[in-house]
């Protein structure tokens, strides 16, 4: 561990020295690290990766202390030995081009943007930032993305600094243009960040025709597709009667196309839950 | 936090006996993988050496391809994790066709664990992989709702038991082990309806029926409302579960419930286990199962036992 601190607003950064990481791990990528050496919290934490140094052997993560797991990581000094697991699951596919991308963050779900700009920007292909944040002070990620050449529009819920409302509005501005300003026109989109934040952009990007990839976040027991915990269900193109098609988000993901998600799943009808069966041999039970 | 590196080969071996029958199979030590926490073997075979296990337990099969429960499938509790996956799966043809040529190549003993909502399903899936190489033995998962009777676990009823391992035995040779649900008053007599029917032997335990909720939104936190909770939580019941089941029954019994280290592992072969298995370890911890392994010999060499297959049941219970 090189650092550990605090990065700006409530959000920390945890420097790792992993030179085998640094050297494979791309943009959209994730670890997985262990929190405890006893058996509690049991699982593993699952991170993105916003920031590799190959030369340096170094990844970042960006975390929020919200749980028992982040709480025990943020006591971590310089020099601890961290049990980390990856690079785990797939990343950012950017389309060829020259074209604009643009990248929907908020809150933590800025960090796998933050590690797409870092890949994209040294090829000199325009990237449009677009953060969206509850309060100002909670905006993360901005002055990075601006070291990088980043051109950055801000949205806050409370209106305390860039667009007053979600980012979700301010993205639908920036396509739309008007005002005396040109339209956005990105190759593609890429977001991340709360569900309901991710499926708003991308029923935006769908009404205008741009490709958008969404990086999933859902609770996870192993990370590499074993336990099956982290399953999500996606449109299957046969709509058969077979039941709902699930896609891992630790291994098939966490990097989706927008329209492969069913953002409402239908909920549970289980029988075993209910702790009796219709006798249509459709129960679940647990695995 | 600081950790001790851990082995990558095994350590150099104390002359110590880690091997263990089940019936007609003899395994080269005592520890397998639970079913539903290892995949298919494949997916886990970057990460440890299969070679080294002493048998593979797969992810319940069934006849048919199923998707699953809706999310979420999973919460983590204390020392524990509920689960509600609903055995998804491609099903017993794609394992036979792709899975199980690949599993073969490791020498590693497989256990095939079915399951199925009606007894038939269980006996065609007996029938199915007959002749089929490679299979060392069947688990029974019979922790699955039974349809023709409202929905209960078979194994929560000792007829029902009965009636999927005599259906099952008379249509297979093969080792049959019933993993038996631990969601009952007296485990005890659901182990002995299984080993009267004909089981070769008893895995206990599957998942204890467990629940939380979130208290904002008021939600239960999986999707089911009602899941399994497994991890070391729960080991003390299965370790008290399976000493119930030695008691009761004569056939080998394969223990599990929240193993993460060798020692844990001993106390359930101390409670009359013959064989563990390690499940929820290897969510935390990949190479769990071979940390177990690796811990085992150093043990018993510690406490002066030659063999491990002398400590079964060897609890010494106060007066």
């Amino acid at each position: 561990m090189v650092a550990n601190r605090r990065f700006s607003g409530r959000y920390r950064e945890l420097v790792l020295d992993a030179p085998e990481l640094a050297a494979s791990v791309r943009a959209g990528q994730f670890v997985s690290i262990l929190c405890s050496t006893v058996d509690d919290p049991l699982l593993r934490r699952p991170f993105s990766v916003y920031r590799v140094d190959p030369g340096a052997g170094t990844i970042g993560i960006l975390y929020e202390v919200l749980g028992r797991g982040t709480s025990l990581i943020a006591r971590w000094e310089r020099g601890d030995i961290a049990n980390v697991l990856g690079p785990l699951g797939n990343y950012f596919t950017v389309p060829k081009g020259e074209g604009p991308l643009a990248l929907v963050g908020g809150g933590v779900g800025v960090a796998p943007l933050l590690a797409l700009a870092h890949e994209v920007a040294p090829s000199g292909r325009p990237i449009h930032a677009i953060l969206g944040a509850r309060t100002a002070s909670m905006l993360l990620g901005v002055d990075e993305f601006e070291a990088l050449g980043v051109r950055v529009s801000i949205s806050t819920d409370d209106g305390s600094q860039g667009y007053h409302g979600f980012v979700s509005g301010l993205l639908a501005s920036l396509l739309q243009g008007g005002a005396g300003r040109e339209p956005l026109r990105p190759d593609a989109i890429f977001t991340c960040g709360p569900r309901p934040m991710m499926a708003a952009i991308a029923e935006i990007a769908r009404a205008h025709g741009i490709p958008c990839s969404v990086s999933m976040e859902v609770s996870m027991a192993c990370g590499f597709g074993v336990c099956m915990g982290c399953a999500w269900p996606v449109r299957s193109g046969s709509d058969s009667d077979a039941g709902p098609t699930y896609r891992l988000v630790c291994t098939d993901g966490p990097v989706f196309n927008a329209d492969e998600i069913i953002w409402e799943p239908r909920q549970a009808r289980c029988a075993c839950a209910g702790g009796k069966a219709e006798g249509t041999g459709e129960e679940h039970d647990h695995a | 936090m600081r950790e001790p590196a851990k082995p990558t080969h095994p350590p150099a071996m104390p002359a110590v006996d880690l091997s263990v029958e089940i019936g007609t199979l003899r395994l080269r030590n005592p520890v397998t993988t639970a079913s539903g926490t290892f995949g298919y073997g494949r997916e886990m075979a970057d990460l440890v050496d299969l070679s080294r296990l002493g048998a593979i337990t797969v992810k319940t099969l069934q006849l048919h391809p199923r998707p699953g429960n809706p999310p979420p499938r999973i919460c983590e509790t204390p020392a524990g994790m509920i689960n509600s996956i609903g055995l998804p799966g491609s099903g017993i043809e794609h394992f036979l066709k792709e899975d199980l040529p690949f599993l073969r190549g490791y020498g590693t003993p497989v256990i095939l664990s079915v399951a199925g909502s009606r007894v038939e399903e269980y006996v065609a899936l007996v029938e199915r992989v007959h002749g089929e190489e490679g299979i060392a033995a069947i688990e029974l998962n019979i922790s699955c709702p039974n349809v023709k009777q409202g929905g209960l676990a078979f194994s929560v009823d000792p007829h029902a038991t009965a009636q999927v391992v005599s259906a099952c035995r008379a249509a297979t040779a093969r080792p049959l082990i019933a993993k038996l649900t631990p969601n009952v008053t007296h485990i005890a007599t659901i182990a002995r309806a299984a080993a009267d029917a004909g089981a070769d032997a008893i895995a206990a335990i599957n998942t204890i029926q467990a629940m939380a909720i979130d208290v904002r939104s008021r939600r239960p936190r999986i999707a089911t409302n009602i899941g399994g909770l497994s991890g070391p939580a729960i080991r003390p019941i299965a370790v008290r579960m399976v000493w119930e089941i030695a008691q009761a029954v004569s056939i080998p019994i394969i223990g599990m419930g929240g193993i993460t280290s060798a020692a844990d592992a001993l106390e359930f072969i101390l409670a009359g286990a013959t064989a563990v298995a390690v499940g929820t370890a290897t969510f935390r911890s990949p190479g769990a199962v071979i940390e177990v392994i690796d811990g085992l010999g150093p043990l018993l060499a510690e406490l002066g036992v030659a063999r491990i297959r002398d400590l079964v049941g060897a609890v010494q219970l106060w007066e």
